[in-house]
């Protein structure tokens, strides 16, 4: 609304009130002088009207005196002396009566004869004597009255008329004033009529137009609801939406329950980075829009910020997780990503059923929290799929974080061990040489896995540390063994990571010469990780190269567990590859497998390369290394781990015939 | 009889009739104004006597057609008269000499000290006076009894009262 807008809004509602009060006031005023003046003129025509019948009752009373005083000189039996009496006496009174100021007043105003009622007052007693002289049947004693009617009789007759005419008069002016009276009356029965009719119209528009006020203010404020409710930037609902939703439906316990689900986009930053903050954002709405077109009616989907999102699924477990599984696919085919940039959901889903809690409130937390624990066990477990929660989630999650913090001060001391585990040669017997593998299991832990320690080293930056530990260790244990005249050699873990770093050859080297290792006694497995791209190649080249140099031996590691860059492998040159146990358990026992496992080594072997068999532990699949002509086998069939002590031991005792341990004589 | 003694004998019952008339008014058992059923056939006559045993009130009023601005007025409670009258009703017609009528409702009379006045400033009232029973009501204590209403009812030479 613009301001001028407002401005005149405001002052049409200040006017509105007292304008009404304008108009009102004088219609009001009006009407009361109306019936003031109707008020007034009721009472007075009645004041004149009764005096004036009362003067002309006295003429009348008179004449009835007159004629009963004649018949009764008449002889006529019909009038007692009484009766004149009686009539004497009413005369009496109203000529007493009308000699009064009220009336002398109504007289005057009717122009008339005023001084007839005073004189016929005084001359009252001539009137008592006149009839007491009366005699029955005697005309003569008439006389005195008779000369009595002579003198007034006229006079009264006279007032009589007027007080008729002007008692005519004043009843035509009354029945005017009656009829100017009803116009009157009328009027204010139109004014009150209109004032009313106004006042209400006036209330209604008030009533309106408050009603249309109050109509926009709910629509703002539904609106304000609305928007505090949505993620701006993919249109879905907010954090807060979020959480509200959820305490909602804890607190209304729909029978199959509910699952809330975290979602994280794995590899986001990385899209923002090459790709820009545009296609972030795109790549956000896109997977808000995933979200929206599998939602169905009762369901929440929500983006919590950044690149985490949430949904809210009422159902069984089973829904949510067959519902998401989709989405993660969905996931990868994101329009406004590039090849080579590749993004992935962790997905981390709790349901209600497995949290009961006192309170909702509590109820609504915890299942935040272990969603939040099974997306984490998402993340770490690999990324770019889903967990559901399990009650050991937690402890796992206690654990990692427990293992996460003692570990980094833990490599940094040297705390760290090595185990030795040993690959046998099935065609000549005997050890072929020792793998290094990393052992720590801390009083609080226990036996921390290998695999996790690694990945906790590699989170932490301490790789680097970890390995050249762990080649110390080895450097170690190869001059005790020579010493007993052995001269297997030791094989150390590397990972891609190390080889990124530019001088990673140089300084192993330089350790090797620092205890004087011979050549060949210290050698190398990697590990092939899918995030070894292309970025470092050339440094990755550089240091292999000089490994290859100074004549250090190089195995690739775990071959056929995850795919293979042939491209690059082609670039290292290798001495051994070892086969990922996964080739060798269940499939193992296909004849086609057995013929790929042939077909392989006869590859190998045209390049030099012997293959080593991984995860050793029945005859059979010592039988199957054979049969595929593969050398070498390392397994628990043969040899566990084991730590300096126990290797000199073992080297010492020796193997069943087949695989003889060959003692080098000392060089 | 001689015609001498007949004259004189006219003459004694003349004059003792209009000393009758004369002399002896108010006599005690004379009716002042009489009490009438609704039906006109059951009729109270109140005299000297019935007044002294109902007793009367005073007061001052404003009464009709009269020199003066106000009058001390005495006379039996008109609700007492048609109390003692046994006659039942809720209003009464109050007729006079001069042949005026006027209707007085029960409310006036019950609620009120409306008398039958028989005497102002001391003075009985006669018919001369527009007596002998004038209806009155307290209209210098009660200014609302002096509209012209009131005077209408402010009958004077009351005959009779028909109680209905």
């Amino acid at each position: 609304m613009t301001l001028s807008r407002w401005f005149r809004a405001t002052s049409w509602q200040r006017l509105r009130l007292p304008l009404l009060f304008t108009l009102t006031l004088p219609v009001l005023a009006l009407m009361e002088l109306n019936i003031d003046r109707l008020a007034r003129g009721v009472d007075q025509p009645l004041y004149y009207s009764a005096r004036l019948d009362e003067v002309s009752k006295m003429d009348l009373e008179a004449t009835q005196l007159f004629d009963a005083a004649s018949r009764f000189v008449a002889g006529d039996a019909g009038v007692s002396r009484e009766d004149l009496t009686m009539l004497l006496d009413i005369f009496w009174g109203r000529v007493d009566a009308t000699k009064t100021p009220s009336y002398m007043t109504v007289l005057g105003a009717a122009n008339v004869d005023l001084n007839l009622p005073l004189e016929l007052f005084q001359a009252l007693p001539r009137f008592e004597a006149a009839v007491n002289a009366l005699v029955l049947g005697q005309p003569a004693s008439l006389a005195a009255l008779m000369a009595l009617k002579d003198l007034y009789g006229p006079r009264l007759h006279r007032i009589n008329e007027v007080a008729w005419m002007t008692r005519r008069k004043v009843v035509a002016e009354f029945t005017q004033r009656n009829l100017a009276n009803v116009a009157v009356l009328r009027n204010i029965q139109i004014g009150f009529a209109a004032l009313s009719l106004f006042i209400l119209l006036y209330v209604m528009f008030e009533l309106l137009s408050a009603r249309r006020a109050n109509r926009s203010l709910n629509t703002m404020i539904a609106e304000k609801q609305v928007l505090l409710r949505t993620d701006l930037l993919t249109g879905i609902a907010n954090r807060s939406a979020f959480e509200a939703d959820l305490l909602e439906l804890c607190n209304a316990a729909p029978e199959q329950g509910f699952t809330v689900v975290y979602l994280d986009l794995d590899g986001f930053k990385t899209v923002n980075d090459t790709l820009g903050h545009a296609a972030g954002d795109a790549l956000l709405r896109y997977i808000a829009e995933v979200l929206r077109a599998a939602a169905r009616e009762g369901d929440a989907v929500s983006r919590l910020g950044g690149d985490e999102f949430a949904a809210l699924l009422p159902g069984p477990i089973e829904r949510a997780t067959d519902l998401m599984a989709k989405v993660l696919e969905q996931i990868g085919f994101a329009p406004m990503l590039e090849p080579g940039v590749i993004v992935s959901g962790s997905i981390g889903l709790c349901h209600s059923s497995q949290c009961i809690e006192q309170s909702k409130p509590q109820q609504s937390g915890r299942l935040m929290r272990n969603a939040d624990l099974a997306l984490y066990a998402a993340k770490h477990g690999g990324r770019n799929r889903l967990v559901v929660f399990s009650p050991d989630l937690k402890e796992r999650h206690d654990r990692q974080t427990r293992t996460e913090t003692l570990l980094p001060p833990a490599i940094r001391a040297g705390a760290l061990e090595a185990a030795f585990q040993p690959i046998i040669d099935l065609k000549a017997g005997g050890v072929a040489y020792l793998e290094a593998l990393v052992r720590w299991s801390p009083p609080e832990l226990g036996p921390v896995p290998a695999d996790q320690i690694v990945a906790i080293a590699e989170r932490a930056g301490l790789v680097s540390d970890l390995t050249f530990a762990m080649l110390e260790q080895a450097m170690r244990l190869s001059k005790r063994i020579e010493a007993e005249g052995y001269a297997t050699p030791i094989a150390v873990n590397l990972t891609p990571s190390m080889l990124i770093q530019p001088d990673f050859a140089g300084d192993v080297i330089a350790a090797l010469n620092r205890e004087a290792m011979k050549p060949g006694t210290i050698c190398f497995e990697l590990v092939e990780y899918a995030d070894l791209d292309d970025r470092g190649s050339d440094t990755v080249s550089a240091n292999l190269e000089a490994l290859r140099q100074a004549g250090i031996p190089l195995a690739i590691d775990d071959f056929g567990k995850a795919y293979s860059n042939v491209h690059r492998l082609m670039q290292i040159e290798f001495h051994l590859l070892k086969l990922d146990k996964i080739l060798l358990t269940g499939i193992g026992e296909s004849q086609r497998a057995a013929r790929i496992l042939h077909g392989l080594n006869r590859l190998m072997e045209a390049i030099g390369v012997e293959m080593v068999g991984e995860g050793i532990e029945t005859q059979a699949q010592v039988d199957l290394l054979r049969n595929a002509g593969i050398r070498y086998a390392q397994g628990y069939f043969y040899a566990r781990p084991m730590f300096p002590d126990a290797i000199c031991a073992f080297l010492k005792a020796g193997l069943p015939a087949e695989t003889a341990c060959v003692p080098h004589a000392g060089s | 009889m001689p015609s001498i003694s007949r004259r004189l004998y006219k003459a004694v019952f003349f004059c003792l009739f209009v000393l009758g008339v004369a002399g002896l008014r108010p006599a005690l058992a004379e009716t002042l104004f009489v009490v009438l059923s609704a039906d006109g056939q059951k009729q109270f006559a109140v005299t000297e006597e019935v007044i002294d045993k109902v007793g009367t009130t005073s007061f001052k009023s404003v009464l009709p057609s009269t020199d003066e601005p106000f009058y001390v007025v005495r006379g039996p409670l008109l609700r007492d008269i048609v109390a003692a009258s046994g006659f039942k009703g809720s209003s009464v017609t109050v007729q006079a000499f001069d042949g005026y009528e006027m209707d007085i409702p029960g409310d006036d009379y019950m609620k009120n000290d409306v008398i039958l006045a028989i005497e102002t400033n001391g003075k009985r009232l006669t018919r001369r006076d527009r007596g002998p029973a004038w209806i009155a009501y307290p209209s210098v204590e009660f200014p609302e009894f002096q509209g012209d209403g009131y005077a209408a009812r402010s009958v004077w030479q009351v005959k009779d009262i028909i109680v209905k």
